[in-house]
């Protein structure tokens, strides 16, 4: 019964996901037809579609679901419902490295974006944990107010940097979060990433699922919880890294859809591991959808909007109380 | 025959040892109370023995076999081990929880476990809660959420049992609603049952052995009617107490008890 409604939830959400995808590929300051992919290779139309939309709309979707899941994964880490690498500072940590590391002559290559961008998110994790550790393992409190503040100091070093070096333009998809100028080799690198965390996730899930319970509880069943721990926080870091690398510092994303996927299918986190990252990608693609034609010819900036929607789900979430129970 | 024995263990934290060279034989196949004042070392007994805390010195056997040769998943399949108070999502269902209980049998690439669905559906009628499969854990009672853990430790279909104080924030009814499951299990399934308790009259009650432990040391090991004595509750609880035996039980009740402290 409950593999039936997986497999329903799984399927209506790729449905519109495959939805989302067609309307973010058409959508833009002018709206093209997807007939338009298959016309005459010289149209402008034509070679907008394919070297503007296709790998931005690719760049959304792999975006969207490494942001949820990262979120989805660092709620079970900390063992706290709003727990979000934005919330936590990581986002603003791989933002703060690529800044730092452009500013200091190195170019803003793919490889060099991605190894700067998961560096930051690295070293940021690691201090947000580092201020949450108590004798008996993370504290959730701690973990959620200490990332909260680390992740505003962190932003404000980075605006700060970005207006005594005048830089504000050049970063200005870092700060504010976009995918305009998304490139082919950009979905190479979210691709990679991907799927790099996929077989982490098929390999480990088990083990991954276990993170939810405290350590004594995961050791009785066999699991080697500070393992997993390490490995997981390495597949939030890689997910957060690199999404700031290709679209800026995003937040929200994976606050709120593991909380609306949990609500639809209360289930163990192996489970819901594939639509989590589906409804991100959907999420993700409407977001952008919104941003690029609301206010078209001018593009809204995307962290905004997803603020405006995690904002809302944070109060939701906080009005209606904690889900975790400590039992 | 011992299911348990501890060979002059040794565990700490940090620098300061709870217990020190202390030996424990928990009999096969019996229900086995440990007793003893708050901060006495009984939860680090079998944290110990369970693997979580691991032991500085001494020796530990489950059924004849060195825990240290065991991996994590071997010791799962040998000892189920139930925390006093588990952190678990509240939004996950009973199901979901006792298949949790099922991980050290996953094998393979995809954690593939041939008697696993059977297993589970046996652990949950076996706590009662069959019925409460489909609903979330913060939708239980605590006399029902205290038998879905039963039922992920169930799962893990081991030989032995060990809970710390299960009974802890239950009232009356669910404490024995979880010592009659928990007897029952005993009877029937012969499992070997390890339990921290802190009612006296419940341990000698439910319990084949006691073991008093008292700041770190192993006091005595024996009977309800050999370890609950007048002299033992005054010595290592402070309390004065009648030790009474009623015509239609075979175990020692504590009747007209007051407290020693400040007398």
């Amino acid at each position: 019964m409950k593999t039936k409604k997986l497999t329903w939830i799984n399927g209506v959400l790729l449905l519109i996901l495959i939805l989302a995808f067609v309307a973010n590929l058409c959508g833009g300051v002018q709206w093209y037809g997807l007939n338009q992919l298959w016309a005459d290779p010289n149209l402008m139309a034509t070679k907008i579609m394919w070297t503007i939309r296709l790998p931005r709309s690719l760049s959304v979707v792999l975006v969207g679901a490494l942001l949820a899941f990262s979120g989805q994964l660092m709620q079970a880490l900390s063992k706290n419902p709003i727990a979000d690498p934005s919330i936590l500072g990581v986002n603003a940590g791989a933002m703060l490295a690529l800044m730092i590391g452009s500013l200091f002559g190195i170019s803003l290559s793919v490889f060099n974006t991605m190894w700067l961008s998961i560096c930051g998110a690295l070293i940021t994790f690691l201090i947000v944990l580092g201020l949450s550790m108590t004798k008996q393992g993370i504290d959730p409190l701690r973990f959620i107010l200490g990332g909260t503040v680390f992740a505003s100091f962190i932003s404000c070093i980075a605006y700060a940097v970005s207006l005594l070096t005048n830089s504000s333009v050049q970063f200005r998809n870092l700060l504010v979060g976009g995918f305009s100028g998304a490139t082919y080799s950009q979905v190479e690198l979210l691709t990679v990433g991907i799927i790099v965390v996929i077989v982490l996730v098929v390999v480990l899930r088990k083990s991954l699922t276990l993170l939810v319970l405290d350590d004594a509880t995961a050791s009785s069943l066999g699991a080697k919880p500070g393992v997993t721990r390490i490995i997981a926080s390495l597949m939030v870091v890689i997910c957060a890294g690199i999404s700031v690398a290709v679209a800026g510092n995003i937040g929200f994303v994976g606050l709120g859809i593991p909380q609306v996927i949990n609500y639809l299918h209360p289930d163990a986190l192996e489970r819901n591991v594939v639509p989590t990252m589906l409804a991100g990608g959907i999420f993700m693609l409407v977001v952008d959808l919104i941003a690029k034609t609301l206010a078209a010819p001018t593009e809204l900036p995307l962290s905004a909007l997803s603020a405006i929607f995690g904002g809302a789900f944070l109060f939701i979430i906080v009005a209606k109380g904690s889900r975790v129970t400590q039992i | 025959m011992d299911a348990i024995f501890g060979d002059q263990i040794t565990v700490g934290y940090g620098k300061r040892n709870v217990l020190t060279n202390q030996s424990v034989h928990i009999h096969s196949g019996q229900i086995t109370g440990l007793i003893g004042p708050n901060g006495s070392g009984k939860s680090t007994i079998l944290k110990s023995i369970s693997g979580i805390k691991p032991i500085e010195h001494g020796r530990i056997s489950v059924e004849g076999q060195d825990i240290d040769v065991l991996n994590p998943k071997q010791r799962a399949k040998q000892i189920a081990y139930l925390e006093q108070a588990p952190t678990v999502p509240g939004d996950l269902t009973v199901k979901s929880m006792v298949k949790l209980g099922r991980y050290a049998y996953c094998h393979g690439l995809f954690g593939k476990d041939e008697h696993g669905e059977t297993q589970i559906k046996k652990a949950m009628v076996e706590a009662q809660v069959a019925e409460l499969a489909n609903r979330r854990i913060d939708a239980l009672s605590g006399g029902q959420r205290q038998r879905a853990f039963i039922a992920m430790t169930l799962a893990h279909n081991s030989p032995v049992i060990m809970l710390d104080e299960p009974t802890t924030y239950l009232d009356l009814t669910h404490q024995l609603d979880v010592l009659n499951l928990l007897k029952h299990l005993n009877h029937t399934q012969d499992k070997t049952v390890v339990l921290v308790l802190h009612d006296l009259n419940q341990a000698a009650q439910y319990c084949d052995q006691l073991i008093c432990i008292n700041e770190g040391q192993v006091v005595k090991t024996g009977t309800p009617k050999e370890v609950l004595t007048e002299e033992l509750l005054a010595d290592i609880f402070q309390v004065k107490a009648k030790i009474t035996f009623q015509s239609s039980c075979q175990y020692p009740q504590l009747m007209d008890y007051e407290t020693l402290v400040n007398q």
